[in-house]
Protein backbone atom coordinates (compact mmCIF):
# COMPACT_ATOMS: atom_id res chain seq x y z
CA UNK A 1 0.00 0.00 0.00
CA UNK A 2 2.63 2.34 0.67
CA UNK A 3 3.98 2.27 -2.91
CA UNK A 4 0.62 3.17 -4.14
CA UNK A 5 1.14 6.39 -5.16
CA UNK A 6 4.08 5.54 -7.15
CA UNK A 7 2.43 3.09 -8.58
CA UNK A 8 -0.71 4.86 -9.87
CA UNK A 9 1.63 7.44 -11.31
CA UNK A 10 3.30 5.09 -12.79
CA UNK A 11 0.00 3.78 -14.18
CA UNK A 12 -1.31 6.80 -15.11
CA UNK A 13 1.79 7.81 -17.58
CA UNK A 14 1.22 5.05 -19.52
CA UNK A 15 -2.53 5.86 -20.60
CA UNK A 16 -1.53 9.21 -21.01
CA UNK A 17 1.40 8.57 -23.07
CA UNK A 18 -0.62 6.52 -25.13
CA UNK A 19 -3.41 9.38 -25.27
CA UNK A 20 -1.53 11.93 -27.09
CA UNK A 21 0.44 10.09 -28.87
CA UNK A 22 -2.65 8.32 -30.79
CA UNK A 23 -3.61 12.00 -31.46
CA UNK A 24 -0.59 13.19 -33.10
CA UNK A 25 -0.26 9.69 -34.86
CA UNK A 26 -3.84 10.68 -36.23
CA UNK A 27 -3.04 14.24 -37.16
CA UNK A 28 -0.47 13.19 -38.70
CA UNK A 29 -1.58 10.37 -40.67
CA UNK A 30 -4.41 11.97 -42.11
CA UNK A 31 -2.75 15.20 -42.60
CA UNK A 32 -0.27 13.78 -44.83
CA UNK A 33 -2.82 11.52 -46.46
CA UNK A 34 -5.08 14.14 -47.89
CA UNK A 35 -1.71 16.35 -48.30
CA UNK A 36 -4.30 18.99 -46.03
CA UNK A 37 -2.42 22.29 -45.26
CA UNK A 38 -2.13 23.21 -42.20
CA UNK A 39 -0.21 26.18 -39.99
CA UNK A 40 0.18 26.84 -36.25
CA UNK A 41 -1.12 29.82 -35.62
CA UNK A 42 -0.74 31.45 -32.15
CA UNK A 43 -3.90 33.41 -30.69
CA UNK A 44 -3.33 34.83 -27.33
CA UNK A 45 -6.99 35.81 -26.78
CA UNK A 46 -7.82 31.79 -26.88
CA UNK A 47 -7.15 29.43 -23.99
CA UNK A 48 -4.80 27.69 -26.11
CA UNK A 49 -2.83 30.37 -27.46
CA UNK A 50 -0.87 27.96 -30.10
CA UNK A 51 -3.38 26.12 -32.65
CA UNK A 52 -3.04 23.92 -35.55
CA UNK A 53 -5.30 25.44 -38.35
CA UNK A 54 -7.00 24.20 -41.40
CA UNK A 55 -7.78 25.87 -44.24
CA UNK A 56 -11.49 24.93 -44.29
CA UNK A 57 -14.49 23.35 -42.02
CA UNK A 58 -14.79 20.26 -43.59
CA UNK A 59 -10.51 19.46 -43.09
CA UNK A 60 -10.86 20.12 -39.37
CA UNK A 61 -13.86 17.78 -38.78
CA UNK A 62 -11.96 15.14 -40.97
CA UNK A 63 -8.72 15.75 -38.88
CA UNK A 64 -10.18 15.72 -35.60
CA UNK A 65 -12.33 12.43 -36.28
CA UNK A 66 -9.13 10.73 -37.71
CA UNK A 67 -7.19 11.58 -34.66
CA UNK A 68 -9.66 11.35 -31.82
CA UNK A 69 -10.26 7.71 -33.32
CA UNK A 70 -6.64 6.65 -33.26
CA UNK A 71 -6.54 8.73 -29.53
CA UNK A 72 -8.87 6.09 -28.63
CA UNK A 73 -7.74 2.94 -30.58
CA UNK A 74 -4.59 3.44 -28.88
CA UNK A 75 -6.41 3.67 -25.38
CA UNK A 76 -8.57 0.78 -25.91
CA UNK A 77 -5.15 -1.53 -26.97
CA UNK A 78 -3.80 -0.96 -23.87
CA UNK A 79 -6.82 -1.38 -21.83
CA UNK A 80 -7.81 -3.91 -23.70
CA UNK A 81 -4.35 -5.87 -22.40
CA UNK A 82 -4.95 -5.08 -18.91
CA UNK A 83 -9.03 -6.22 -19.02
CA UNK A 84 -7.67 -9.63 -20.44
CA UNK A 85 -4.94 -9.71 -18.06
CA UNK A 86 -8.28 -9.04 -15.52
CA UNK A 87 -10.03 -12.25 -17.22
CA UNK A 88 -8.08 -14.75 -17.98
CA UNK A 89 -4.60 -14.59 -15.76
CA UNK A 90 -5.51 -13.53 -12.77
CA UNK A 91 -3.96 -15.46 -10.09
CA UNK A 92 -7.49 -15.10 -8.18
CA UNK A 93 -8.87 -17.12 -10.64
CA UNK A 94 -6.82 -18.32 -13.18
CA UNK A 95 -8.11 -21.88 -14.78
CA UNK A 96 -5.45 -25.13 -14.25
CA UNK A 97 -5.60 -25.25 -18.04
CA UNK A 98 -4.31 -21.85 -18.55
CA UNK A 99 -1.84 -22.36 -15.51
CA UNK A 100 -0.54 -25.45 -17.11
CA UNK A 101 -0.29 -23.98 -20.90
CA UNK A 102 1.63 -21.16 -19.39
CA UNK A 103 3.70 -23.33 -17.66
CA UNK A 104 5.01 -25.15 -20.67
CA UNK A 105 5.68 -22.13 -22.40
CA UNK A 106 7.49 -20.61 -19.33
CA UNK A 107 4.92 -17.55 -18.97
CA UNK A 108 3.93 -18.16 -15.84
CA UNK A 109 4.70 -14.40 -14.52
CA UNK A 110 2.34 -13.66 -16.79
CA UNK A 111 -0.24 -14.54 -14.16
CA UNK A 112 -0.82 -11.29 -11.95
CA UNK A 113 -2.22 -10.85 -8.36
CA UNK A 114 -5.28 -8.45 -7.71
CA UNK A 115 -3.37 -5.66 -6.92
CA UNK A 116 -1.17 -5.56 -9.60
CA UNK A 117 -3.89 -5.62 -12.51
CA UNK A 118 -6.84 -3.25 -10.59
CA UNK A 119 -4.36 0.30 -10.48
CA UNK A 120 -3.10 -0.40 -14.16
CA UNK A 121 -7.09 -1.14 -15.59
CA UNK A 122 -8.80 1.23 -13.29
CA UNK A 123 -5.87 4.16 -15.12
CA UNK A 124 -6.84 3.12 -18.51
CA UNK A 125 -10.33 2.34 -17.74
CA UNK A 126 -10.40 6.10 -16.43
CA UNK A 127 -8.30 7.06 -19.62
CA UNK A 128 -10.87 5.57 -21.53
CA UNK A 129 -13.65 7.60 -20.36
CA UNK A 130 -11.47 10.76 -20.39
CA UNK A 131 -11.37 10.05 -24.42
CA UNK A 132 -14.52 10.02 -24.69
CA UNK A 133 -15.35 13.33 -22.81
CA UNK A 134 -13.09 15.11 -24.90
CA UNK A 135 -14.81 13.40 -28.15
CA UNK A 136 -17.66 14.20 -26.84
CA UNK A 137 -16.32 18.16 -26.24
CA UNK A 138 -15.16 17.80 -30.00
CA UNK A 139 -18.91 16.21 -31.31
CA UNK A 140 -20.59 19.51 -29.05
CA UNK A 141 -17.75 21.89 -31.09
CA UNK A 142 -19.22 20.63 -34.43
CA UNK A 143 -15.13 19.28 -34.71
CA UNK A 144 -16.07 15.67 -34.60
CA UNK A 145 -18.11 13.30 -36.47
CA UNK A 146 -21.42 12.12 -34.15
CA UNK A 147 -20.87 8.14 -35.60
CA UNK A 148 -17.17 8.03 -33.43
CA UNK A 149 -18.67 9.61 -30.12
CA UNK A 150 -21.40 6.86 -30.51
CA UNK A 151 -18.75 4.07 -31.19
CA UNK A 152 -16.22 5.59 -28.68
CA UNK A 153 -19.33 5.82 -25.74
CA UNK A 154 -19.93 1.84 -26.96
CA UNK A 155 -16.47 0.81 -26.01
CA UNK A 156 -16.30 2.69 -22.93
CA UNK A 157 -19.25 1.47 -21.56
CA UNK A 158 -18.53 -2.39 -22.93
CA UNK A 159 -15.04 -1.84 -21.39
CA UNK A 160 -16.18 -0.68 -17.98
CA UNK A 161 -19.09 -3.42 -17.72
CA UNK A 162 -16.23 -6.02 -18.53
CA UNK A 163 -13.58 -4.33 -15.57
CA UNK A 164 -16.92 -4.47 -13.23
CA UNK A 165 -17.57 -7.97 -13.78
CA UNK A 166 -14.44 -8.94 -13.14
CA UNK A 167 -14.50 -7.15 -9.29
CA UNK A 168 -17.69 -8.49 -8.67
CA UNK A 169 -16.37 -12.16 -9.56
CA UNK A 170 -13.00 -11.01 -7.25
CA UNK A 171 -15.33 -10.04 -4.65
CA UNK A 172 -17.38 -13.08 -4.57
CA UNK A 173 -14.20 -15.25 -4.88
CA UNK A 174 -12.52 -13.46 -1.54
CA UNK A 175 -16.03 -13.65 0.76
CA UNK A 176 -15.82 -17.74 -0.39
CA UNK A 177 -12.09 -17.25 0.67
CA UNK A 178 -13.13 -15.64 4.07
CA UNK A 179 -16.54 -17.77 5.22
CA UNK A 180 -14.15 -20.80 4.34
CA UNK A 181 -11.65 -19.57 6.85
CA UNK A 182 -14.03 -18.47 9.60
CA UNK A 183 -15.96 -22.08 9.49
CA UNK B 1 3.98 2.05 17.88
CA UNK B 2 1.47 -0.11 16.63
CA UNK B 3 1.67 -1.76 12.90
CA UNK B 4 -2.38 -0.35 12.75
CA UNK B 5 -1.82 3.03 13.41
CA UNK B 6 1.30 3.18 10.85
CA UNK B 7 -0.72 1.25 8.40
CA UNK B 8 -3.24 4.56 9.03
CA UNK B 9 -0.60 7.07 8.20
CA UNK B 10 0.84 5.08 5.60
CA UNK B 11 -2.85 4.93 3.68
CA UNK B 12 -3.57 8.90 4.73
CA UNK B 13 -0.12 10.36 3.29
CA UNK B 14 -0.97 7.84 0.40
CA UNK B 15 -4.12 9.19 -0.28
CA UNK B 16 -2.69 12.91 0.37
CA UNK B 17 -0.35 12.72 -2.57
CA UNK B 18 -2.53 10.28 -4.82
CA UNK B 19 -5.20 12.98 -5.62
CA UNK B 20 -2.68 16.10 -6.76
CA UNK B 21 -0.73 12.98 -8.80
CA UNK B 22 -3.99 12.00 -9.94
CA UNK B 23 -5.28 15.99 -11.01
CA UNK B 24 -1.34 16.15 -12.57
CA UNK B 25 -2.32 12.92 -14.56
CA UNK B 26 -5.26 13.70 -15.85
CA UNK B 27 -5.36 17.75 -16.43
CA UNK B 28 -2.24 17.60 -18.37
CA UNK B 29 -2.89 15.00 -20.99
CA UNK B 30 -6.45 16.36 -21.28
CA UNK B 31 -4.53 19.74 -22.17
CA UNK B 32 -2.18 18.75 -24.18
CA UNK B 33 -4.96 17.14 -26.36
CA UNK B 34 -7.04 20.12 -26.16
CA UNK B 35 -4.26 21.71 -27.48
CA UNK B 36 -3.73 19.33 -30.78
CA UNK B 37 -7.43 20.11 -31.55
CA UNK B 38 -7.39 21.70 -35.19
CA UNK B 39 -9.27 24.90 -35.94
CA UNK B 40 -10.65 26.88 -39.11
CA UNK B 41 -7.44 29.48 -40.09
CA UNK B 42 -8.95 32.31 -39.09
CA UNK B 43 -6.52 35.05 -37.58
CA UNK B 44 -9.01 37.66 -36.77
CA UNK B 45 -13.14 37.42 -37.41
CA UNK B 46 -16.03 39.10 -36.81
CA UNK B 47 -19.19 36.82 -36.91
CA UNK B 48 -22.24 38.19 -38.88
CA UNK B 49 -25.67 36.94 -37.53
CA UNK B 50 -29.13 37.68 -37.84
CA UNK B 51 -30.25 41.01 -38.88
CA UNK B 52 -28.21 43.32 -36.25
CA UNK B 53 -25.18 42.12 -34.90
CA UNK B 54 -22.40 43.86 -33.65
CA UNK B 55 -19.12 41.77 -33.19
CA UNK B 56 -16.26 43.74 -32.87
CA UNK B 57 -12.95 42.17 -32.94
CA UNK B 58 -9.56 42.10 -31.18
CA UNK B 59 -6.46 44.40 -32.84
CA UNK B 60 -2.97 43.88 -32.92
CA UNK B 61 -1.10 42.89 -36.83
CA UNK B 62 -3.32 40.73 -38.09
CA UNK B 63 -3.65 39.30 -42.18
CA UNK B 64 -7.61 38.98 -42.22
CA UNK B 65 -10.65 40.18 -41.29
CA UNK B 66 -13.34 37.77 -42.09
CA UNK B 67 -17.30 39.32 -41.76
CA UNK B 68 -19.67 35.94 -42.34
CA UNK B 69 -23.18 35.90 -43.38
CA UNK B 70 -24.56 32.59 -42.73
CA UNK B 71 -28.60 33.56 -42.20
CA UNK B 72 -31.24 31.77 -41.93
CA UNK B 73 -32.86 34.49 -44.44
CA UNK B 74 -30.85 32.94 -47.17
CA UNK B 75 -32.54 30.01 -47.04
CA UNK B 76 -36.21 31.61 -47.03
CA UNK B 77 -35.98 35.18 -48.39
CA UNK B 78 -36.66 35.87 -52.40
CA UNK B 79 -34.71 38.92 -51.75
CA UNK B 80 -33.09 40.98 -49.94
CA UNK B 81 -30.73 43.41 -48.94
CA UNK B 82 -27.74 43.64 -46.88
CA UNK B 83 -27.28 47.13 -45.66
CA UNK B 84 -23.50 47.56 -44.34
CA UNK B 85 -23.11 51.07 -44.20
CA UNK B 86 -22.02 50.75 -40.98
CA UNK B 87 -18.65 49.23 -42.09
CA UNK B 88 -16.30 50.74 -39.92
CA UNK B 89 -12.77 49.21 -40.50
CA UNK B 90 -9.59 51.79 -40.27
CA UNK B 91 -6.38 50.30 -41.57
CA UNK B 92 -3.22 52.30 -40.60
CA UNK B 93 -0.18 52.03 -42.60
CA UNK B 94 2.68 50.98 -40.26
CA UNK B 95 5.51 52.73 -42.14
CA UNK B 96 3.57 56.20 -42.40
CA UNK B 97 1.00 55.79 -39.39
CA UNK B 98 -2.15 56.85 -41.89
CA UNK B 99 -5.28 56.32 -41.24
CA UNK B 100 -7.67 54.93 -43.30
CA UNK B 101 -11.23 54.68 -42.95
CA UNK B 102 -13.40 51.64 -44.96
CA UNK B 103 -16.76 52.36 -45.44
CA UNK B 104 -18.35 50.04 -47.89
CA UNK B 105 -21.71 48.94 -48.91
CA UNK B 106 -22.29 45.48 -50.14
CA UNK B 107 -25.52 44.86 -52.41
CA UNK B 108 -26.94 40.94 -51.79
CA UNK B 109 -30.05 40.03 -54.02
CA UNK B 110 -31.65 37.12 -54.98
CA UNK B 111 -32.30 37.42 -58.67
CA UNK B 112 -32.93 33.52 -58.94
CA UNK B 113 -36.18 31.14 -59.98
CA UNK B 114 -36.75 28.33 -58.18
CA UNK B 115 -33.40 27.45 -56.85
CA UNK B 116 -32.80 30.90 -55.28
CA UNK B 117 -29.76 31.23 -56.41
CA UNK B 118 -28.38 34.89 -54.67
CA UNK B 119 -25.86 36.56 -56.72
CA UNK B 120 -23.48 39.17 -54.53
CA UNK B 121 -22.64 42.42 -55.82
CA UNK B 122 -19.78 44.62 -53.63
CA UNK B 123 -19.51 48.37 -54.22
CA UNK B 124 -16.24 49.14 -52.60
CA UNK B 125 -14.37 52.43 -52.57
CA UNK B 126 -11.80 54.14 -50.03
CA UNK B 127 -9.85 51.08 -50.29
CA UNK B 128 -6.05 51.80 -49.10
CA UNK B 129 -3.53 50.92 -51.53
CA UNK B 130 -1.95 47.49 -51.12
CA UNK B 131 -5.06 46.34 -49.16
CA UNK B 132 -6.62 43.58 -51.36
CA UNK B 133 -10.46 42.58 -50.28
CA UNK B 134 -10.85 38.52 -51.00
CA UNK B 135 -14.56 36.86 -50.74
CA UNK B 136 -14.52 33.30 -50.80
CA UNK B 137 -17.98 31.36 -51.12
CA UNK B 138 -17.97 27.98 -49.67
CA UNK B 139 -14.55 26.67 -50.59
CA UNK B 140 -15.06 27.15 -54.33
CA UNK B 141 -15.06 30.77 -55.51
CA UNK B 142 -12.57 33.33 -54.69
CA UNK B 143 -13.36 36.61 -55.38
CA UNK B 144 -10.62 39.45 -55.71
CA UNK B 145 -11.40 43.29 -55.17
CA UNK B 146 -8.31 45.62 -55.72
CA UNK B 147 -7.75 48.84 -54.96
CA UNK B 148 -8.76 50.61 -57.94
CA UNK B 149 -12.22 48.71 -56.64
CA UNK B 150 -12.41 46.36 -59.43
CA UNK B 151 -13.62 43.25 -58.82
CA UNK B 152 -14.06 40.18 -60.34
CA UNK B 153 -16.39 37.94 -61.17
CA UNK B 154 -19.44 40.70 -60.85
CA UNK B 155 -21.55 38.16 -59.54
CA UNK B 156 -21.16 35.16 -57.45
CA UNK B 157 -23.56 32.91 -56.82
CA UNK B 158 -24.74 32.68 -53.11
CA UNK B 159 -26.94 29.01 -52.98
CA UNK B 160 -28.91 29.93 -49.58
CA UNK B 161 -27.18 28.49 -46.36
CA UNK B 162 -23.74 29.03 -47.85
CA UNK B 163 -21.31 31.26 -46.18
CA UNK B 164 -19.92 34.20 -47.12
CA UNK B 165 -16.34 35.27 -45.85
CA UNK B 166 -15.41 38.88 -46.40
CA UNK B 167 -11.29 38.49 -46.29
CA UNK B 168 -9.04 42.08 -46.07
CA UNK B 169 -5.76 40.53 -46.72
CA UNK B 170 -2.80 43.14 -45.45
CA UNK B 171 0.49 41.52 -46.36
CA UNK B 172 1.48 43.21 -42.91
CA UNK B 173 1.93 46.32 -44.23
CA UNK B 174 -1.00 47.46 -42.47
CA UNK B 175 -2.57 47.10 -38.79
CA UNK B 176 -6.09 47.24 -38.19
CA UNK B 177 -7.42 49.47 -35.94
CA UNK B 178 -8.87 48.16 -32.57
CA UNK B 179 -12.19 49.06 -32.42
CA UNK B 180 -13.21 47.96 -35.54
CA UNK B 181 -17.18 47.63 -35.70
CA UNK B 182 -19.37 46.16 -38.09
CA UNK B 183 -23.19 46.67 -37.92
CA UNK B 184 -24.98 45.01 -40.82
CA UNK B 185 -28.57 45.50 -40.93
CA UNK B 186 -30.76 42.67 -43.34
CA UNK B 187 -33.86 43.96 -44.72
CA UNK B 188 -36.10 41.81 -47.23
CA UNK B 189 -36.99 43.79 -50.19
Amino acid sequence: MKNLPLKMLRSFIYPAGFMVLGKIVGMIFITNLNNYPFSLQNNLSETFSIQFTYASVEQVQMVATISNLFMIIFVLAGCLFWLIKALFFHDSHESPRVIVKLSELNMISFISDTYSIYVPLFAWVLYVWLCVGLIGVDTYLDKSNLWLLIFSLIIGIVITGLSFYDVQREFQIKNKLYVHEYE
Amino acid sequence: MSMNRLGEIILTVSIFFMVPILLVVLVVPTLIVSNLSPTVRTDDYAVVRKNKTVLGTQSSLVKDVEVRFNDELLKTSPAYRINTDNIRISFIHLAEQKHTVLNDSIFLKNRSDENKTVYFIPRFDQIPSDVEIALTVGNISNVIIDSNGNYWPQEIHLVPGEELLLGFRIDGRYEIHSDIEIDIEISVE
